[in-house]
């Protein structure tokens, strides 16, 4: 097979790279190549790829072989570089040469290619492999000093007694700042003199390739300190010689913490050791791996060793020791804490007694069970103390059962009695009004019960209890200064209080005819039992008390409900009998009784006014007025009086008196308000009745004073020129013509008509103000009527006047009041006249209807002027322009009045200066309508 | 020949007393009302005037304060001669310079004395 070469050609000829590339081919290669004749390509095609060998012609054009060679060492490439030249010189051969080529020939000594080729290319590899290879031992060695240097282990290298190096941990444990402080001296300067022979030994019996352990060693620091170390000890080569590696690691801390751990285990030990509770520790078959003192005690042993790997069954009888089994396997097995359970044991001695027992299950690492830890408490004393207190409650439950005070007494001292089978006991309470205790209740084997209370004014043992507070205990009576002799058979006696929190009440008495009857025990549950006795006659004492209060309230609630009873009845019967409306009502103003009379008026079914508002009863706008007086009798506790408007489901309505008056108890506290009513419908409407007719005489006589007033007024001119004529005829008689005596004569006779037609106006009106002028209706013909009523006024106006008269519909029969039509149209026809120029018309037409009768009166004279026209119906007023002619001012009020009477209407129009039109509408009257 | 001055609406009044000055020898001259009261006060200058009070037009309260107001006709004495004998319109009339008051109807001899004490006989 042909041996591959990759061949970099530098040539410029490409024919003289082909006879290089056959010259090698014929040696048997399969070459690959490429050919270049510049630096840059050079340059990119050793980056590109790998090459076997650089074949180079020594000129060429821009480039050379020195320049190639140059180019590739500089790159750091190792090829092998031969120059195959045309024409070489021997010094450029040898230049070449030294500048790094690996052969030289000419181009016509082509034979010396291949040897000179394969010689490179071997060469070449073998100085690659040889690269490698130290590359590596290098980099071995490198590892190793890294290793050596980085170990927290001191490494110390001996050879023939001299320390030759050490690493930096080694000089840091000799306390050393540097390793000249260490090489030369020997190791055995670093130990104790003590050890430095047996280490020497050690070494020189130890087999060459063994390592040598030497265990803890302590090791002497530069500064004289001590360090703990473990010294590990081999044989190496170093450079050739026999050497000897020491190895030494630090165990300060190991030691430490083995130290502390020793400590701490001992802490553990003697707190367990102290604890006066049983502490144990079973492994999974319930053998004891651990005791402590009090557990090792109680089992009888001397020392826990004695039980360590022993099971209960060894110690406790079999009841017992199965039922601790059970109770181990609970928690081995299942994993089960057992917390406080109180359970019977048995000491060595063979005493009974009780254990508060838990256990628990003590687990490894991994969390399985191992065994459990056991903690046992002494409660033996504590167990015999409740069941004290058990029969102490069983003896005293009838304490709260008792129906009297005295029952209850008698029961305390029976059971106290019964307690002690020997003592005599009393109950004595405490009465502070008088300062001396009652004897309550007595029993016991005396037999006899004095009844006389016991002053503590005097010096006792119960006077002395009682001040004290104390239990007083005298173990033989005539020995105490207080003992007062009752009974001479007590040799010993106790006191107990009986207390409760506010104090004592009394005491328990406790009699023995024995010496020192009373031990410690029977005092402590004496004084349990008193406490207990205490509270209980304290709530009997309540309890009689209450009785005899309820006792006296009932006959106080008896007594006064039927003084309510008495009462009640007396007010029914007050309000049944009654004729004015009665309404009881709550100070809310709600309806609490009603009676007959209300009921009868209201037409209510009994109690259908229960709880309604009062303000029910009364018309929307009255409310407001009602809620105030209510509220101001409540308020002042006075009675409140108000008239006002009943009105109650649209049936019953009248105006109503109300009083409302407030009901006060003995206590003064408000029940309520008695609200009475009264219909004063009647009453009110006569009032109204007077009250109209009084304003009417009012109105009339104020308005005659005013007509007289006017009148009076009025008819002073007349008279003034009356008076002026006749003495002017008096006192010229002899002057005046004839004539004008006539004339003076006329003129007084025209103001006398003038003043009886006002006196006329003035009457007519006095009548219809009073109401005089009655409105009489007749059938009439009215057109004849007009024609002749238009005569008359034409004939006495005195001027020459046409009035105009035409009628339209059926007037033949109408029904008037002719007297009032009378007035109506002579006044408003004779004005006609009087205000319009001689000769001017006035227009008189009648309509009828068979509803109305229209009458209309037309002039052309001086009309009213437009500011007057409002005043046109006020009595004695006249126009501005209307003065000149004479009259009353009373005419249309007439005529206005007149129409009213016939329920018809009064209108005009009118223009100053050019006529008023009146016009008088009546209405068609039945003949039988009476006004 | 003294002049007098009668003020009156009614009409009938007036003719009578202008009747009777004439007859006693007086220059009598009538207004219906105040308004021409005045115009004849300032055109005649007359002695005496005797007013009316209520009159259409200016009253006769008006009258005497215009002319009371103008030095041609503020001198010239004025009497009322009214229907009415309030003593309060009386007072009023007073007030503003009247010098002089008859009640209607009023007999002549008083009428006369009263021309008589202001201008004389």
């Amino acid at each position: 097979m042909a041996t591959r070469l990759r061949i970099l050609i530098l040539e410029d000829s490409p024919s003289d790279a082909k006879l290089l590339l056959r010259e090698l081919r014929r040696g048997g290669y399969e070459v690959e190549h490429r050919r270049v004749d510049n630096a840059a390509d050079m340059m990119a095609a050793l980056e590109s790829a790998t090459w076997d060998v650089i074949l180079s012609d020594y000129s060429m054009p821009g480039f050379s072989a020195p320049l190639g060679l140059k180019l590739m060492l500089d790159k750091g490439f190792d090829i092998p570089f031969i120059i195959v030249s045309g024409t070489v010189g021997e010094d450029t051969a040898v230049e070449a040469m030294k500048a790094g080529a690996h052969d030289f020939f000419a181009k016509n000594k082509l034979t010396r290619l291949i040897p000179a080729v394969e010689r490179e290319v071997r060469e070449a590899e073998e100085r690659r492999r040889r690269h490698i290879a130290e590359i590596s031992l290098q980099e071995s060695e490198e590892r190793y000093k890294s290793l050596v240097e980085s170990s927290p282990s001191g490494i110390i290298l001996q050879v023939a007694e001299q320390i030759v190096y050490v690493n930096p941990a080694a000089i840091n444990l000799s306390g050393a700042t540097h390793e000249s402080a260490l090489l030369g001296h020997s190791f055995g300067d670093f130990v104790f003199p003590a050890d430095v022979e047996s280490i020497t030994q050690l070494i020189q019996q130890s087999d060459q390739a063994q390592l040598l352990r030497l265990g803890e060693r302590k090791l002497r620091q530069l500064d004289g300190q001590e360090l703990d170390v473990e010294i590990l000890v081999s044989r190496v080569k170093y450079y050739g010689h026999q050497a000897i590696q020491f190895n030494l690691h630090d165990i300060t801390e190991r030691k430490q913490a083995e130290a502390a751990l020793a400590q701490e285990r001992q802490l553990l030990r003697t707190l367990i050791d102290n604890l006066p509770d049983r502490i144990y520790a079973k492994d999974a078959e319930g053998r004891y791996t651990l005791k402590n003192q009090a557990d090792t005690r109680l089992m009888g042993a001397i020392s826990p060793d004695e039980i360590i790997g022993k099971t209960d069954f060894d110690y406790y009888p079999m009841e017992i020791a199965r039922q601790y089994h059970t109770d181990d396997r609970s928690v081995l097995h299942l994993g089960h804490s057992l917390i406080n359970r109180e359970e019977p044991f048995v000491d060595a001695d063979g005493k009974h007694g009780w254990m508060l027992t838990s256990k628990v299950p003590l687990r490894d690492s991994q969390g399985h069970i191992i065994g459990l830890i056991g903690i046992g408490r002494d409660i033996t004393k504590r167990k015999e103390a409740e069941s004290e207190l058990t029969a102490l409650y069983n003896a005293t439950s009838f304490l709260y059962r008792a129906d009297s005070l005295a029952n209850l007494g008698e029961q305390i001292a029976k059971a106290v009695v019964k307690e002690f089978s020997q003592a005599d006991c009393g109950v004595l309470l405490l009465d502070k009004a008088h300062n001396r205790m009652i004897r309550l209740a007595r029993a016991g084997s005396y037999t006899i019960n004095p009844t006389t209370p016991l002053n503590l004014d005097e010096p006792s043992l119960v006077a002395e209890a009682v001040k004290t507070g104390q239990l007083i205990y005298a173990p033989n009576v005539r020995e105490s200064p207080d003992y007062v002799i009752g009974d001479a058979r007590t040799q010993s006696e106790l006191v107990i209080p009986l207390r409760i929190s506010e104090g004592i009440i009394g005491v328990l008495d406790l009699q023995s005819d024995r010496l020192d009857a009373f031990i410690q025990k029977d005092q402590r549950v004496l004084s349990v039992f008193s406490e207990r006795a205490a509270a209980a006659l304290q709530i009997m004492r309540l309890y009689d008390e209450l009785n005899q209060r309820a006792a006296e309230l009932e006959w106080r609630v008896e007594e006064r409900t039927a003084q309510l009873n008495n009462a009640k009845n007396r007010i029914e019967s007050i309000l049944n009998s009654s004729s004015d409306m009665i309404i009881l009502c709550y100070p809310d103003g709600t309806i609490s009784q009603v009676n007959p009379s209300f009921d009868i008026m209201f037409g209510c079914r009994p109690d259908e006014m229960l709880f309604q508002p009062l303000i029910s009863l009364v018309i929307p706008s009255h409310i407001p007025r009602l809620e105030d007086v209510f509220a101001r009798a409540l308020e002042t506790q006075q009675p409140q009086r108000l008239e006002l408007t009943i009105h109650y489901k649209e049936q019953v309505t009248f105006e109503a008196d109300m009083v409302l008056s407030p009901v006060v108890e003995a206590d003064e506290k408000l029940q309520g308000i008695v609200c009475s009513l009264r219909d004063i419908t009647a009453h009110k409407e006569m009032e109204r009745q007077l009250h109209q007719m009084l304003e009417e005489a009012m109105s009339l006589s104020e308005l005659k004073t005013r007509y007289v007033s006017m009148a009076a007024h009025d008819l002073r001119h007349p008279l003034a020129v009356i008076q002026t004529s006749m003495d002017t005829i008096q006192h010229y008689y002899d002057r005046l013509t004839d004539e004008q005596k006539r004339a003076k004569f006329s003129q007084i006779q025209t103001q006398i008509t003038m003043m009886v037609a006002m006196l006329d106006d003035i009457l007519i009106l006095g009548r219809v103000e009073s109401g005089k002028l009655s409105f009489n209706p007749t059938t009439l013909d009215l057109v004849t009527f007009c024609q002749n009523l238009s005569g008359e006024v034409q004939l006495t106006s005195g001027t020459i006047h046409k009035i105009d008269f035409s009628s339209d519909g059926l007037c033949d029969a109408v029904n008037v009041d002719v007297n009032l039509l009378h007035h109506i149209l002579w006044n408003l026809l004779s004005n006609a006249i009087k205000y319009s120029p001689e000769q001017s018309p006035v227009k008189f037409t009648v309509t009828c209807t068979p509803d109305w009768i229209v009458f209309l009166v037309q002039d052309q004279g001086i009309g009213i002027p437009d500011s007057e026209q409002a005043h046109l119906f006020e009595p004695f007023h006249r126009a501005s322009n209307a003065r000149q002619i004479s009259g009353t001012g009373l005419g249309l009020v007439i005529v206005k009045q007149s129409v009213e009477l016939h329920g018809g209407t009064f209108t005009f129009e009118s223009k100053e200066g050019q006529g008023t039109t009146f016009t008088v509408t009546l209405p068609q009257t039945p003949l039988d309508r009476q006004g | 020949m003294k002049t007098i001055l009668i003020v009156e609406d009614n009409q009938a009044i007036r003719t009578e007393l202008l009747g009777v000055l004439g007859l006693e020898g007086y220059e009598a001259l009538g207004a219906e009302n105040g308004d021409a009261g005045i115009l004849l006060a300032q055109q005649y200058q007359p002695d005496l005037i005797i007013s009316d009070i209520t009159m259409p037009g200016l009253d006769g309260y008006e009258m005497i304060a215009a002319l009371r107001q103008n030095l041609q006709t503020a001198h010239i004495p004025v009497v009322f001669m009214t229907g009415e004998s309030e003593p309060t319109i009386i007072q009023q009339g007073l007030q503003l310079g009247a010098v002089g008051f008859l009640t209607k109807p009023c007999p002549l001899k008083d009428i006369l004395a009263t021309i008589t004490k202001h201008v004389g006989s």
